[in-house]
């Protein structure tokens, strides 16, 4: 690709770019979010297409003008945001496209082949389920087979191991390297220096649009990485601690959920987070956390078990009565659930709030308070906004998650949970969250945080218990904590089954 | 986004009127002389104001009573036949009472009758929809074409009037006390009750914990339940609201305008208040004040196009084409954004 150029409304996204791709590479596109490394890929993935520029493909220029033509020129790409089909099952998804059998669409024929292809790579799924009853790593799974299964000579995958295990992303880079060795050449986007030192033949960096470095991997650190990345060095998982315990408590005691199909997905859990500390939950996505979170918020009934708050028992009680005792929940989908992305600022900020003074006085919403409790959290949490009345949606992803974790944060409730807190935020936001949590922690407040990056969870907790099909683990103390273990925990090390 | 607004339907009000002339040229009629009649016999002339403000009292009434779950993306189609049971309960009522109640305390009960008729029509539907997921659009326009020919069979059945068994002209009795709803000019004094629902409703929208838990279910069911909101309460509550002032919408043109109940089956989609008041409402951009405007210019345009039937013998037909069309142009004013489409780079 030389000198493109991609401008939108405002802003120069990519910006004189060239970058060469060399067959049977693996090639690293690091840059934080809205670097221009998603569009860059996405102008050589037929999404967009360049104002200026051209791409070459052995010395030939080619025209992408759509997904069609790049993957006719053998590029595939697997997006941020999944383009699998909700209603239908793993197995449909993977067919689609496929064109075997003329017309007919012989399920069990593929059935066999997809089964060939998820043991070549390592990557379990079951194939019978729809798409929609998988959690967000699942579904990625799905999406990085379906690109391997159709088997493009160039794939791009964009931020492909960020829901995986440890185990599963080595296992995921053995299947890179030996599609690598079979002549495909791999781009990968990436924000885990260790990886792209990991994996990477060689990397390319952007910062606003541009690239600021090249290079081959023999020689590099993540120093250097990270200082061509943002242009200064980040200090990451050095987070001060203070003791602090007040003796509350949230207590789950043998909680059972049943999911949405109706099976049980959180099975005789037990967990304790007290105040002052980060419970850490580490897990493969899909193994009950997404239920056991909104099980403990109210948003999904318990089967059995007991859930209560500094000594109150809150298992019965609605949403509204448990964020009145003081529990707090910061949800992975911001625009949809951790805010209502149509609806202005002012809105969005009273949301656990819309039912007292003094943001409701005398049965009629005070517009004035709101506003200024919403100028409060835009001003304390740093969130780029240009007022209180933009809308929730308009925000960018880093931005909107400081606003709810301020939100969360600032209405003074004890206990906070948070789910992947900074999936899909940049370097710079993802240090402000988590410094955010550590200080919720250093004031008293007790944490539950789930994640899917063990890494995330490894830097924050002070203890942490793992989730495996829908059970609990015995909580880990800080000092036991190693990655390897807890990696071997989360594929089902020391559960019974 | 929101300025371009109005600019952008006047913009396709014109083009429903240049397609509109079109028509009129197609039927020899001078598109000028045909569209100065429109808006001259709608909003200028005394007996065209005059019939446009009667208009507007049910159809802004509907129209308000519909914004309530649409808010909350609650799609009630059924305002038809909510507005239509408001009209048999405060016909029946009134014709129980009548002479034996003050005026003032009839129209009292009439209203709460109205309410509690539209708002049992609006209430299955929207428990089905609670309870099993039924789609409220289907449930509640079914409801409506039973509504339609209930009352077709009360105004021949057991509400017929005398006056109907002699000329077969299917309606109720009159209700026997004069001046019900007095007019003020040749306009009912509905129109100050009109008036006051909207503002009730702008204001229960903007500052009550209710309207905000509907904006929120209207923006991600998710969030509404992470906000603590409760759902069915919120749903129920909004469409009794809704059916209920949709039935004083069918109470106050009989108590001000026809006196007597009559049968709306020869009455079709294009001109009923119960459908009109869906595009007049997403005009208005589902804001209360908004829709008197939006209510009155349609109403205008309905007379003014009635009033071209008449001065230039265009069939009725036609008149409604055009109607349809002012309408259509306008709704998709609101709903689409010309300036994203005209600046917004051709990618998904």
């Amino acid at each position: 690709m030389k000198g493109i150029v991609k401008q939108f409304p405002g802003v120069l996204a990519v910006d004189h770019v060239d970058f060469e791709l060399y067959p049977k590479e693996i090639h690293a596109l690091l840059g934080e979010n809205g670097a221009g490394k998603t569009t860059l890929m996405n102008v050589l993935y037929g999404v967009y297409r360049a104002d200026e520029g051209q791409i070459l493909i052995n010395g030939k220029e080619v025209k992408i003008r759509n997904a069609v033509d790049a993957q006719s020129n053998g590029i595939g790409m697997v997006h941020q945001h999944f383009s699998l089909i909700p209603v239908f099952t793993v197995k449909e998804n993977l067919s689609i496209g496929l064109r075997t059998g003329g017309f007919r669409l012989n399920l069990n024929q593929i059935e066999s082949k997809i089964e060939e292809a998820e043991r070549n790579y390592g990557i379990e799924i079951d194939l019978d389920k729809k798409v929609q009853q998988l959690s967000v790593g699942e579904q990625q799974r799905v999406e990085i087979l379906k690109l391997l299964f159709r088997g493009a000579s160039t794939l791009i995958l964009d931020e492909p191991t960020s829901s995986l295990t440890p185990q599963e992303v080595a296992n995921l880079f053995k299947s890179l390297r030996a599609l690598q060795s079979e002549g495909k050449t791999i781009i990968i986007i990436t924000h885990k220096l260790y990886e792209v030192l990991d994996i990477a033949d060689r990397v390319t960096v952007l910062r606003k649009g541009k690239v600021v470095f090249k290079s081959m991997k023999e020689g590099l650190t993540s120093q250097v990485l990270t200082e061509a990345m943002i242009g200064r060095g980040v200090e990451l998982s050095n987070y001060k601690r203070e003791k602090v315990s007040s003796g509350n408590s949230l207590v789950v005691e043998g909680l059972s959920v049943r999911g949405d199909r109706n099976d049980e997905v959180v099975s005789d859990a037990s967990l304790e987070v007290r105040a002052g500390e980060i419970l850490g939950i580490a897990g493969v996505s899909g193994n009950g956390q997404k239920e056991l979170v909104e099980s403990i918020f109210g948003l999904r009934k318990s089967k059995r078990g007991r859930i209560t708050i500094n000594g109150n028992d809150i298992t019965n009680l609605g949403v509204k009565e448990r964020i009145k005792v003081g529990l707090g929940y910061i949800p992975e989908e911001r625009k949809t659930r951790g805010a209502a992305g149509s609806l202005p600022l002012t809105l969005n900020s009273v949301m656990h709030d819309h039912w007292g003074q003094p943001y409701l006085t005398r049965g009629a919403f005070n517009y004035k308070a709101i506003k200024k409790f919403a100028g409060d959290i835009i001003s304390g949490f740093k969130v780029a906004s240009k007022d209180e009345n933009v809308l929730a949606r308009d925000l960018s992803g880093g931005n909107l998650q400081k606003f709810i974790v301020g939100r969360e944060m600032i209405r003074n409730s004890s206990f906070l949970m948070s789910v992947n807190p900074t999936s899909g935020l940049d370097v710079g936001a993802t240090e402000y969250v988590r410094n955010e949590l550590v200080a919720y922690r250093n004031k008293g407040g007790g944490v539950l945080l789930v994640s899917e990056d063990l890494d995330e969870v490894l830097a924050l907790s002070d203890r942490i218990v793992v989730m495996y099909r829908g059970k609990t683990s015995k909580p880990v103390e800080q000092k036991d904590f190693d990655r390897l273990k807890i990696g071997a925990m989360m594929l089902g090390e020391g559960f019974s089954h | 986004m929101n300025i371009g607004k109005p600019i952008q339907i006047i913009f396709f009000i014109i083009l429903a009127l240049l397609i509109s002339s079109f028509l009129l040229l197609i039927d020899h009629v001078s598109p000028i002389a045909g569209i100065a009649e429109l808006i001259s016999s709608g909003f200028l002339t005394h007996y065209g104001l005059m019939a446009t403000l009667n208009d507007t009292i049910p159809l802004l009434i509907v129209a308000v009573a519909i914004i309530i779950p649409f808010v909350a993306k609650f799609w009630n189609i059924g305002g038809q036949g909510q507005y239509i049971f408001g009209s048999i309960f405060a016909t029946w009522i009134g014709l129980e009472l009548a002479g034996s109640l003050p005026v003032a305390l009839l129209i009292t009960v009439a209203i709460i009758f109205a309410f509690i008729g539209g708002a049992l029509w609006a209430i299955p539907p929207t428990l089905m929809k609670i309870y099993f997921g039924t789609n409220e659009i289907i449930t509640t326009l079914m409801m409506n074409f039973i509504a339609v020919y209930f009352l077709d069979y009360m105004t021949i059945g057991p509400m017929e009037g005398a006056l109907a068994k002699i000329t077969h002209v299917p309606s109720s009795a009159p209700i026997p006390t004069p001046d019900l709803l007095p007019h003020i000019g040749g306009v009912s004094t509905g129109i100050f009750l009109a008036l006051a629902i909207a503002i009730i409703i702008f204001l229960l929208l903007r500052y009550t914990n209710f309207g905000y838990e509907l904006k929120l279910i209207g923006s991600s069911v998710d969030a509404a339940k992470y906000s603590g909101a409760s759902l069915r309460r919120d749903l129920l509550l909004s469409m009794v609201l809704s059916g209920g002032i949709a039935g004083i919408a069918g109470m106050i043109q009989v108590f001000g305008i026809t006196t007597v109940l009559l049968p709306q089956v020869f009455s079709d989609i294009t001109t009923s208040f119960g459908y009109v008041g869906i595009p007049v409402a997403l005009v208005a951009s589902l804001n209360p004040l908004i829709t008197i405007i939006s209510a009155f210019f349609f109403s205008g345009i309905l007379n003014g196009a009635y009033a071209m039937e008449i001065s230039f013998g265009i069939p009725i037909d036609l008149v409604i084409t055009i109607y349809g069309l002012m309408m259509f142009f306008a709704v998709i004013g609101v709903m689409i954004n010309l300036g994203k489409i005209f600046r917004r780079p051709r990618a998904k």
